[in-house]
């Protein structure tokens, strides 16, 4: 008998390696915090377009591109001056945003679709919140289509609290917020909580928040509150992905500098001990996704040559871990941007995981008005799909 | 030219895998990613096609076999004189002249070398 592979050719074209492709620059900014905060999400790949959403100055905009390369004009979706003021979700059919600057929070839903215009389910939804001073929204949305938003208010200025909040609807409206929301993570004051929420399976959530003190994680078992865990060292930003229940978070020690990672682990509702992804980075936030085979890529950059050893300014570097974050390989240097020069080393920001093989970055370049928002991605290997054999005969009835 | 022309659909995009041929009587192991198609074989000569839908499960799979009607042919034997008697493989048939529909292959017809009147 033979054996022919029909999906030969199909799949030749997914053995992917890491592919490589020049960063490009998406649009210009007045704001040298367009895509800040690392801990949000501003991007994500649908459709056959790369969605990009940062703040020019003075709105949030949208562009978008079917090879990370050449970008439409910008479309306006509202005002904002900042980078901080907003986050983007992208649940694999709705683009979310959420909108917040000592505000109540706004919130709206659409589909990004493949003409690159969005068509939204409704107007702009408006959230109140205890105080109505909400700031530094992250979107998500749970398994079951529930939007969650988490912020920061306070609720004596200036003193802020971190927040989580959820919508009653899941159609692209708010509805009422239900019962036991908004819902305070920690009781300490602090002006410098980021907090985001990541959807976990079943309707569960993990909130994780931090200042400049631990990491801390709290759960949602679909129906109630668990208990705050931390980290043992502290950090400035974090950024955080699922791996089914479990969560990764990369943040910088605020202490040593040093990219460390820990694990969330559901079942135990226990953080891991912290891994080293790389000692003395300086001043880099690293941003972290994750690939459909459960690769972690944490992104990071440096403004100063030797910080960390052997790095060049003004590149930005990645590491992998194949082993859920316990190891990781050496940095690669990645993009080059000495000509135009990073804004910062901590503007990153990334897809939150893979969307259609692809794992793309947003930063800022120049130090002076207008910055540059920059784009690049990588095109991640596609595990290998399972495959089955079948013996197909044909004969003549009556005849073996 | 081969027997049979076999297209594999996968069920959830509705694309084709492609057209291969496949000759009758030699079966052909075919390696497919999980999943759902549809299996459509031609037999050329009738034209005649069949359809098989199948969920491709990981690791080996039941065989799938298609069975075609065999082509027939119109096979008339005709003598002079007339009205002799004919026979297909040893089988008398009747006199001639004569017309039986027979399946493709070889046959045997066989006439008295002499007939009398």
């Amino acid at each position: 008998m033979t054996m022919f592979n029909p999906n030969f050719v199909r799949n030749f074209d997914k053995l992917a390696k890491l592919l490589d492709c020049p960063a490009s620059t998406v649009g210009t900014s007045t704001s040298n915090i367009a895509t800040f905060y690392p801990f949000q999400r501003k991007s994500f790949y649908a459709n056959g377009r790369f969605w990009t959403f940062y703040s020019d100055g003075t709105n949030i905009v949208y562009r978008t591109s079917t090879d990370g390369i050449t970008w439409s004009a910008a479309t306006t979706v509202r005002a904002a001056t900042a980078g901080t003021d907003f986050s983007v979700w992208f649940d694999g059919t709705y683009l979310h945003y959420a909108y917040a600057s000592t505000s109540s929070i706004y919130y709206r839903r659409g589909t990004p679709n493949t003409d690159g215009t969005i068509t939204w389910s409704a107007d702009e939804q408006v959230v109140s919140t205890t105080t109505n001073k909400a700031y530094f929204p992250f979107v998500s949305v749970d398994s079951d289509g529930y939007v969650w938003i988490g912020y920061t208010e306070p609720i004596t200025a200036p003193n802020d609290l971190p927040w989580v909040i959820k919508s009653g609807n899941n159609d692209g409206t708010w509805g009422t917020t239900p019962a036991g929301f908004p819902y305070q993570l920690n009781a300490t004051y602090d002006p410098s909580w980021h907090v985001s929420i990541i959807p976990l399976t079943n309707g569960k959530m993990l909130a994780v928040y931090a200042y400049s003190s631990t990491v801390r994680v709290r759960r949602w078992n679909g129906s109630s509150w668990g208990t705050e865990k931390a980290t043992t060292s502290s950090c400035y930003l974090y950024s955080a992905v699922a791996q089914g229940d479990d969560v990764h978070i990369v943040f910088i020690n605020a202490t040593t500098y040093d990219i460390l990672h820990v694990i969330y682990t559901y079942s135990t509702d226990s953080l891991s001990a912290e891994h080293t992804v790389i000692s003395a980075t300086g001043s880099s936030y690293p941003v972290l996704s994750i690939d459909n085979n459960n690769k972690l890529y944490c992104f990071w950059a440096t403004k100063t040559t030797g910080t960390p050893s052997g790095a060049t300014a003004n590149h930005i570097y990645y590491q992998t871990s194949e082993d859920g974050g316990s190891t990781w390989s050496a940095m690669t240097d990645w993009i080059d941007e000495s000509t135009e020069v990073l804004t910062y080393a901590n503007r990153l920001i990334c897809f939150y995981k893979d969307y259609g093989d692809k794992i793309g970055l947003m930063y800022m370049t120049k130090t002076a008005y207008p910055y540059n928002i920059r784009f690049d991605f990588l095109t991640v290997a596609v595990p290998p799909k399972p495959k089955g054999t079948i013996a197909i005969h044909a004969k003549l009835l009556g005849i073996i | 030219m081969a027997d049979v022309e076999l297209e594999i659909i996968d069920l959830s995009t509705g694309s084709s895998l492609g057209k291969f041929q496949l000759d009758l009587c030699i079966p052909k192991v075919y390696e497919l990613d999980i999943g759902s198609y549809r299996f459509k074989a031609t037999y050329l000569k009738k034209s005649e096609t069949l359809y098989e839908d199948r969920s491709i499960v990981e690791g080996e799979n039941p065989p799938l076999t298609f069975e075609f009607s065999p082509a027939t042919y119109t096979l008339r034997i005709e003598s002079t004189p007339i009205s002799v008697p004919v026979t297909l493989n040893k089988s008398l048939i009747g006199n001639t002249p004569q017309s039986v529909t027979v399946q493709e292959g070889e046959y045997l017809v066989e006439v008295p070398g002499e007939v009398t009147a």
